[in-house]
């Protein structure tokens, strides 16, 4: 198999108790894992618990409140108080629901959402717990699990709310699932490599992270990221003014919060993919100059690092979910067909063509598993991706769609039948 | 190739999921039950990928049967909203169905016979395993390849397979185009031009 588990830290295999009672293999390979995926199990549910609170007080912040107040000093221990209700409350089965399925669905959507985390470079060295050669794919494979959990829920509800909620989640997520995979692709043409730790590495060896050679790429990403998350303002399979909480609906107690979990789970995934492909991961220029890289302050730096970058993102999910208001469903679709896809190519395209004219230039030259990028080569990547490719991919989509109605907010002729029935 | 210890079991787990989650896909009432099922086959077969070190394949093959095939599969059942099947649980296609299983368990057996090359039934002594796979795991610091067969999927697709990998896409790009010729009629064109 070509999974790679990363060996235990020094300090960690010189435990007094461990070492005297364990093999050192059985050591590196099965109980530093466990402690691993231990810690990381609860430093992340705690997150989620902490992130419903941030929302509600960014939210609050927003719209000039004060937000939750009440239980411990500045409202800290909200998150408990809800997750303890949330424990009490009935668990409520319709009588006509799908029993099996309405039981397997928030497992399956949390348990999707929770899989990723494995594969995610939480910093350097010892700090992931495994490197698959196909960790992005890896990733998306099993994110793209999360869609079923949604549409069997709602569908297992047996309640017309619910359905509408899941086939319209179900449309929204397939259709994004294509650029954001798309999207990833220019990226990977710098770093080489599936494989997520060492894309970071890749990273760290160029000195940049790529948001700077994929621009276009990352805004891509990113909306596509909003939208398979189904945030705001792409919300559209829980539009609370249309279908009352669309798939979970029907869902009550410890079962609802699971689909919560699942859905803030998947919203800190695809932050740090966004961080891990375009934003550099855990590498952070000039670091490697301050601590030795290697030792256990540089991965604890490196940790902070990585999870700073992702709570800047997930900020910014919060600050668009209050400042953009709801898409209308076509222009959702519009969105996804006629502007992410296209645009999503289009970038792909023109990447792979400046690399190769780089190439021809001597500008980038291929090492093995890396690149090798002259400072010409720098300014000439960079300056294209942001001169080139975002103007040219804009202007052309613009002239395509400039006949399309749905984001057209100048006063337009109505349609022939609309004319027709207002004249009738 | 013959299997020891835990690639064994694995192998063995991931077989006897996938052959009995595709009798219950079967034999099941209810079509989305149907679909289920059949997610659980697809990702016990790629779970058998994993195992062959076709980590690409099987990545794909989660990424697009139970991603987008069989979400859609899901979709669709749920839109027309197909009732369970209680009356008519046999119908008239008995005799196609088994002369076609017949075949299809001939060739099954067939290509049983010729890939074996006679010991399949033969026993061998088990390997040794392997430890030294563990061993030999990277250091963090040098970064590794893509894996191998990665790499020899995307050559291979673009120039041994390369025709057949373009009429694919073609036929895709014919049932896209038709879909949308479908989907539009000629009097909603009229509005919109």
């Amino acid at each position: 198999m070509y999974i790679y588990l990363l060996s235990a830290p020094i300090w960690f295999s010189k435990l007094p108790i461990l070492k005297d009672y364990l093999d050192p293999m059985v050591l590196d390979y099965l109980v530093w894992p466990l402690v691993q995926i231990g810690l990381l199990l609860f430093v992340v549910l705690t997150l989620i618990a902490y992130l419903t609170l941030a929302e509600r007080k960014i939210s609050a912040w927003i719209q000039v409140r004060i937000g939750p107040n009440r239980v411990g000093p500045q409202g800290l221990l909200q998150p408990l108080a809800d997750g303890i209700k949330l424990l009490i409350k009935e668990d409520l089965i319709p009588l006509k629901a799908d029993k099996g399925i309405f039981i397997v669905a928030p497992i399956i959507a949390m348990v999707a959402a929770l899989v990723s985390l494995a594969v995610i470079p939480w910093g350097a060295a010892w700090a992931t717990i495994s490197n698959i050669d196909v960790g992005l794919l890896f990733i998306l494979a099993v994110s793209s699990f999360g869609v079923l959990g949604i549409i069997l829920g709602g569908w297992a509800s047996n309640s017309k709310y619910a359905l509408l909620g899941a086939l319209r989640s179900a449309a929204q997520m397939v259709s994004y699932e294509v650029p954001m995979g798309l999207a990833l692709i220019g990226a990977l043409m710098f770093t080489k490599t599936l494989a997520l730790q060492d894309m970071v590495i890749n990273q760290e060896n160029l000195h940049i992270w790529n948001v700077l050679f994929q621009p276009l790429g990352f805004l891509i990403y990113l909306i596509s990221g909003i939208a398979e998350t189904n945030r705001a303002p792409f919300d559209l399979p829980e539009a609370e003014s249309e279908l009352v909480a669309g798939y979970h609906t029907e869902y009550s107690g410890f079962r609802f919060s699971l689909f919560f979990i699942a859905e803030y789970a998947s919203m800190l995934i695809i932050s740090a993919i966004a961080v891990t492909v375009f934003l550099g991961g855990w590498y952070l220029p000039g670091l490697s100059y301050i601590l030795i890289p290697g030792s256990t302050l540089f991965v604890l730096a490196s940790i902070g690092v990585f999870a700073f970058k992702t709570l800047v993102l997930l900020y910014v999910f919060f600050w668009l979910r209050w400042s953009l208001p709801r898409y209308r469903y076509d222009q959702l679709m519009e969105l996804a067909w006629k502007w992410m896809i296209p645009a999503s190519l289009a970038n792909i395209l023109l990447t792979a063509t400046i690399l190769v004219i780089a190439k021809e230039f001597g500008l980038i030259e291929s090492q093995g598993n890396f690149l090798s990028i002259s400072t010409a080569g720098y300014i000439f990547l960079i300056g294209t991706a942001f001169i080139i490719t975002v103007p040219l991919t804009w202007i052309i989509l613009g002239q395509i769609n400039a006949r399309s109605r749905d984001f057209n907010l100048r006063e337009v002729e109505p349609l022939p039948m609309n004319r027709a029935k207002k004249n009738s | 190739m013959r299997l020891v210890g835990l690639e064994a079991v694995i192998f063995y787990l991931f077989a006897v999921v996938a052959i009995l989650f595709a009798i219950f896909m079967i034999t099941a009432r209810s079509a989305v039950h149907s679909a289920l099922f059949l997610i659980s086959t697809l990702v016990a077969s790629a779970g058998l990928y994993f195992l062959l070190q076709a980590e690409f394949v099987a990545g794909v093959q989660i990424l697009i049967y139970v991603g987008g095939v069989l979400v859609l599969f899901i979709f669709v059942i749920m839109l027309v909203n197909i009732k369970e099947e209680d009356t008519k649980i046999f119908n008239r296609q008995i005799l196609i169905a088994s002369i076609l299983s017949f075949f299809l368990g001939l060739g099954i057996i067939a290509i049983l016979l010729q890939t074996q090359k006679g010991n399949f039934f033969t026993l061998v002594s088990p390997l040794p395993p392997k430890i030294e796979q563990v061993q030999n795991s990277p250091n963090i610091s040098q970064s590794h390849n893509i894996s191998q067969n990665t790499i020899k999927i995307g050559q291979e697709l673009y120039t041994r397979a390369v025709l057949p990998f373009e009429i694919a896409s073609l036929v895709l790009l014919v049932a896209i185009v038709g879909a949308v010729r479908l989907a539009r009629e000629r009097k909603q064109e009229k509005i919109y031009d």
